[in-house]
């Protein structure tokens, strides 16, 4: 095997992800780069530099910082009004690219505030469920105070829905509404969401303009010029692929034909240069990288390490699997990144970050193991304790 | 509701099942991926393929056109078109991430505006069009193009490419611009021999399919070489028949002649009388095929071989040689001139109404008497008449390799009155191009055949190969070569002691005739006051190396065949001679002209007629006695005056008299005898 621990799976799937990402970012980015910038490497350039930042990331959570530190209520109100102050300066100072303002730009670099709401909005829920999940408290969508993270991620969704990123709002929200799905929220309300879930669609469909995007949707092909253009090129890139796949750097998409080649649809380039070989090589990976988190989370007994490894998992896989989806013409189009294969910088060094946690949950569950095997064997808990422990109630935790 | 406590394991279960979402929504990607990849891949690769190819055409120079000594009179050299691509043009007027806001489309108007010469709000509409081809300037001038070229460089400016295509050079300007016709800019002949000859001369096409991005770009890609089509560049050359210095000769004294007679067209031609080859052939107006679009229509119409008129007096030795070959008349047959004929209710009379009495029919050719070809005329009969009419080639194209040839217009005998028989002897009632009446008289030169005229000596391929030869065709032998010597004899009299004395050349022996006729109108009938004035001959009269035609159309002034288009022979064919070395025939050939004047009639070198003069918005009428009707209705219609004639003659009494001022429009009576 070329891992033994889900902790090695993510590290040696996170260095394979990425180093498919460069290459068909790179593919799908050097036209556009050349006629942004005149320089074909610009956007490789970028992804190599976020990824090396994004590793220094992965490694200062994974491995240095432990999770337990953001848990803290004071920290929750932390991330709360720092995010809410960075959605609203997006608001403000943001720049204005294709109708809406989602990105400030700092000294050349960019910051995309929704993608740091999204692990917030993890960090938030993993604090605050996780606490009422470890104290038996109940959690639902309508009391007060149980619903108070849930209400801020609405104030989230809120502020990237003016920007106007409707399907990262989406996200944001679903992604809390997740969460309090795994903190326990009765039957009830899970039921309720679907009814209120089925509504609104409904009611979307009354607008004839919605119905036309919906038709679009199941037939893009009814207007490849237009409403549809963007899911027929994709479309196109993706079936041009065949089998085996073109060349790499031969596929047609990527010179401007497929709006967003490099950042959401880079799925599409990427099954034209690989074909339904090299998609299906890339979705076993993400079956695998999925299964090393779920297994982590599955064996995490802290109730925040947990729902903040559920969390990360729901983000990171969540948001692929709606990606390939969405460009495969399975959902209809929002706009969410693929991992490692989308260019994105925030995004990447979010999903670092992300990972990184789950890391460093794992690393924290195993030291438990390790001490309340030794406390079992009736040795201190850890090798330099000077402690002895008398009494061996399992129902007592540690700490 | 019963509160239960809601267990870490009962979260692992929630989980566990959105787990198996996700694992389902990956199993369905697959599931789709392999409809969309392996299933439906080849479509919608297809789909992929056709987007990014496009079929471009690639023109080759067009061939060459050039005289019958390799001298070029039309050459195509590639030139480069200058378009826009506004899509990507504007894609980066838009600011980039890094660099700084630049209103590309701005900035390129104002730089390209001077050198392309188009102005510089109409350039930026044309930048900022949505699209992602629109033409700025085709053709470019190569020295317009380098300014371009380095403007581009300089500012950087995208969107802006070229394409290479043929443009076509006419470097002697408008000579024989009407042979030669026109090119359009898609390189497709439209008038002349560009037209008749678009085939032959069209640059190779070469199709050649590249790959395009979504801007229509070219994509760099070493399957797309443009050099692999680079063989196929050269194409025919066409040697013409015509003889650029012969050429060059006549447009010049084409200019001259409608300079000094003000004529509303001409055309001038010259033939090999043994060969048919056309050595020279001009029509005016004319227009220069560089700039074709800058002249009106009418310019474009090659005159010696889309118009059709009534030949008149030059017509006569062709009437001549039928009645010569059916053994009506020899040259001695004594002809009564009477001055004017009566033919059932019309009266015909000589062109200056006076008879000589009893004189030969050479004579009649010679002083080219109306009432001796009529009298010929009425002897052979309108079948007659038409048959040789036929059987000299009138009433049918001469199948010149030229466009746009008139057949001409014939008599059915059967319709035929007899004045229509009477007329046609002096060569009115028939309409025939200038091409017709030469090719007619070359077989009179040469001994009878009559040949098929041909202005394509030979077309070369690349590689030297002959594709085409032209030469000598036979249509039929018209006369026999007595006949045809007989009529060379009195032709030559014409010249040598008759009416066409002004087309003497010292030294040399020219047969000729000269010919005035009324214009047939638009409207049908005869139109008042015009003429065209003609003259036909060839040289030497023995032996004849040259055959021409000039033919003036509405000559202001003096209108004569004789007065205006002999002279232009006469000039013309003096140049040639020299400038091609042909020897004068011997002294004592020379013919003493004076010796052979008509007895008792000077020739009268015209007095100018009297012009009309204007003051103060009224014309002063000159006084006209002594003029024909002819000239006088001529200066009259300048100023709108009516002419009421009384009698036939020339003019001895006008009212109002001689000085006296008019308005427009005023009805002058002349009396004449």
């Amino acid at each position: 095997m070329l891992w033994e621990n889900p902790k090695d799976a993510i590290i040696t799937l996170m260095i394979l992800l990425m180093v498919i990402g460069c290459v068909n970012v790179f593919s799908a980015s050097f036209v556009t780069a050349e006629a942004m910038t005149g320089n074909q490497y610009h956007f490789l350039v970028r992804y190599l530099g976020y990824a090396a930042v994004g590793c220094l990331v992965f490694w200062l959570t994974g491995f240095r910082l432990n999770y337990k530190r953001l848990m803290s209520p004071r920290f929750y109100t932390v991330i709360a009004a720092v995010t809410v102050l960075l959605l609203a300066a997006t608001l403000g100072i943001g720049t204005v690219v294709n109708g809406s303002r989602r990105w400030i730009y700092i000294g050349g670099f960019s910051l995309q505030a929704s993608e740091i709401a999204k692990v917030s909005v993890i960090l938030m829920a993993s604090s605050y469920l996780g606490d009422r999940l470890q104290r038996g408290l109940h959690v639902s969508l309508l009391g007060y105070p149980s619903n108070q993270a849930l209400l801020i991620s609405m104030l989230f969704a809120g502020l990237i829905f003016l920007q106007p990123d409707m399907g990262t709002a989406t996200i944001v929200f679903a992604l809390m509404l997740g969460m309090y799905f795994l903190a326990g929220i009765p039957l009830r309300q899970i039921s309720y969401i679907g009814f209120i879930g089925i509504a609104i669609g409904a009611l979307a469909l009354m607008a004839p303009y919605r119905r036309a995007r919906f038709a679009l949707w199941l037939d893009p092909w009814k207007d490849a010029q237009g409403g549809g253009y963007q899911m027929a090129q994709s479309l196109t890139a993706i079936g041009s692929g065949g089998l085996t796949g073109l060349p790499w750097g031969q596929g047609s998409g990527k010179f401007f034909f497929l709006p967003e080649a490099h950042t959401d649809f880079a799925f599409a380039i990427f099954c034209q240069e690989w074909g339904y070989v090299g998609a299906l090589f890339l979705i076993i990976c993400f079956v695998i990288l999925a299964r090393a988190l779920f297994c982590i989370a599955m064996n995490t007994k802290d109730r925040k390490g947990y729902l903040l490894v559920s969390g990360s998992t729901l983000f990171l896989i969540g948001q692929s699997v709606a990606n390939m989806a969405m460009v495969t013409g399975v959902l209809p189009v929002i706009g969410v990144p693929l991992l490692f294969i989308s260019y994105g910088g925030t995004s990447l060094l979010a999903n670092m970050f992300a990972l990184g946690l789950v890391v460093s949950v794992y690393r924290s569950e195993c030291a438990r193991e390790i001490m309340e095997e030794r406390i079992a064997a009736g040795l201190p808990p850890t090798e330099d304790s000077r402690l002895r422990v008398v009494s061996a109630n399992r129902n007592r935790r540690p700490f | 509701m019963k509160k239960e406590k809601f267990t870490l394991g009962d979260s692992r279960n929630r989980l566990a099942l959105l787990g198996y979402l996700i694992l389902a929504g990956f199993l369905l990607v697959a599931v789709r991926l392999l409809w969309v990849q392996v299933i439906s891949g080849t479509e919608l690769g297809q789909r992929a393929v056709t987007q990014v190819t496009e079929k471009i055409k690639r023109h080759t120079p067009r061939g060459r056109i050039v005289d019958r000594n390799g001298e070029e009179l039309a050459v195509s050299i590639m030139v480069h078109s200058l378009y826009v691509n506004p899509d990507e043009m504007n894609k980066s007027a838009k600011p980039g991430k890094t660099g700084e806001f630049r209103d590309v489309p701005r900035i390129a108007a104002q730089k390209l505006a001077p050198v392309l010469n188009i102005s510089e709000a109409s350039l930026y509409e044309d930048f900022t069009l949505k699209g992602q081809f629109v033409w700025i300037k085709r053709m470019l001038e190569p020295r317009d193009y380098q300014q371009v070229v380095a403007i581009i460089k300089e500012n950087k400016l995208p969107g802006l490419h070229f394409i290479s295509e043929s443009k076509r050079y006419y470097t002697k300007k408008s000579m024989a611009a009407q042979v030669l016709g026109f090119v359009g800019t898609d390189d497709s002949g439209l008038s002349g021999l560009e037209l008749a000859l678009d085939s032959i001369l069209k640059g190779a096409e070469t199709r050649q399919t590249i790959k395009t991005d979504a801007m229509g770009r070219v994509i760099a890609d070493k399957n797309t070489d443009p050099e692999e089509t680079k063989e196929k560049t050269m194409v025919a050359t066409v040697y013409l028949t015509i003889d650029s210095k012969m050429q060059f000769v006549i447009e010049d004294a084409l200019d001259d002649a409608m300079k000094r007679t003000n004529s509303a067209g001409a055309a001038v031609l010259i033939m090999d009388p043994h060969t048919g080859a056309i050595l020279a052939m001009g029509s005016r107006p004319t227009f220069d095929p560089n700039h074709f679009g800058e002249y009106p229509a009418a310019s474009w119409l090659n005159r010696a071989i889309s118009i059709i008129y009534e030949p008149g007096s030059v017509f006569k030795p062709i009437v001549g040689t039928m009645g010569l070959s059916e053994g009506l008349i020899t040259p001695d047959t004594p002809v009564n001139d009477t001055g004017s004929i009566r033919i059932a209710d019309r009266v015909i009379s000589n062109w200056d109404d006076t008879g000589m009495g009893l004189v030969k029919f050479e004579d009649v050719i010679k002083f080219s008497i109306n009432t001796g070809m009529v009298q010929l005329g009425m002897k052979l009969g309108a079948q007659k008449e038409i048959d040789w009419a036929k059987k000299y080639g009138f009433g049918k194209a001469t199948g010149i390799e030229l466009p746009s040839e008139e057949d001409g217009i014939l008599y059915d005998p059967k319709n035929m009155y007899e004045p229509d028989i009477a007329t046609l002897a002096i060569g009115q009632g028939i309409a025939v191009t200038p091409l017709q009446e030469l090719r007619a008289i070359c077989a009179i030169a040469n001994g009878g055949e009559l040949l098929k005229p041909y202005i394509i000596d030979r077309i070369v391929a690349p590689n030297g190969e002959v594709i085409r030869r032209g030469s000598k065709q036979v249509v039929r032998n018209v006369i026999t070569p007595e006949v045809a010597a007989q009529m060379r004899g009195m032709m030559e009299k014409v010249v040598s002691e008759g009416g066409g004395k002004t087309a003497r050349i010292q030294g040399y022996r020219i047969a000729g005739k000269t010919g005035t006729a009324q214009k047939i109108a638009d409207e049908g009938g005869y139109a008042p006051g015009k003429y065209i004035a003609s003259f036909v001959g060839f040289v030497p009269a023995d032996k004849p190396q040259y055959a021409m035609l000039v033919m003036l159309d509405t000559p202001k002034g003096a209108f004569y065949g004789s007065q205006v288009s002999a002279p232009i022979f006469r000039d013309t064919l003096q140049q040639i001679l020299v400038a091609k070395g042909i020897q004068p025939s011997s002294r004592e050939g020379l013919p003493s002209f004076e010796a052979h004047v008509k007895p008792g009639q000077q020739e009268k070198l015209p007095k100018p007629v009297p012009e009309l003069k204007e003051k103060d918005g009224k014309w002063v009428v000159p006084d006209f006695a002594g003029f024909d009707a002819r000239a006088i209705t001529a200066v009259l219609e300048k100023g709108q005056l009516v002419l009421e004639p009384y009698g036939s003659g020339k003019a001895y009494k006008q009212i109002p008299a001689g000085g006296a001022a008019v308005e427009p429009g005023t009805k002058i009576e002349i009396w004449f005898r």
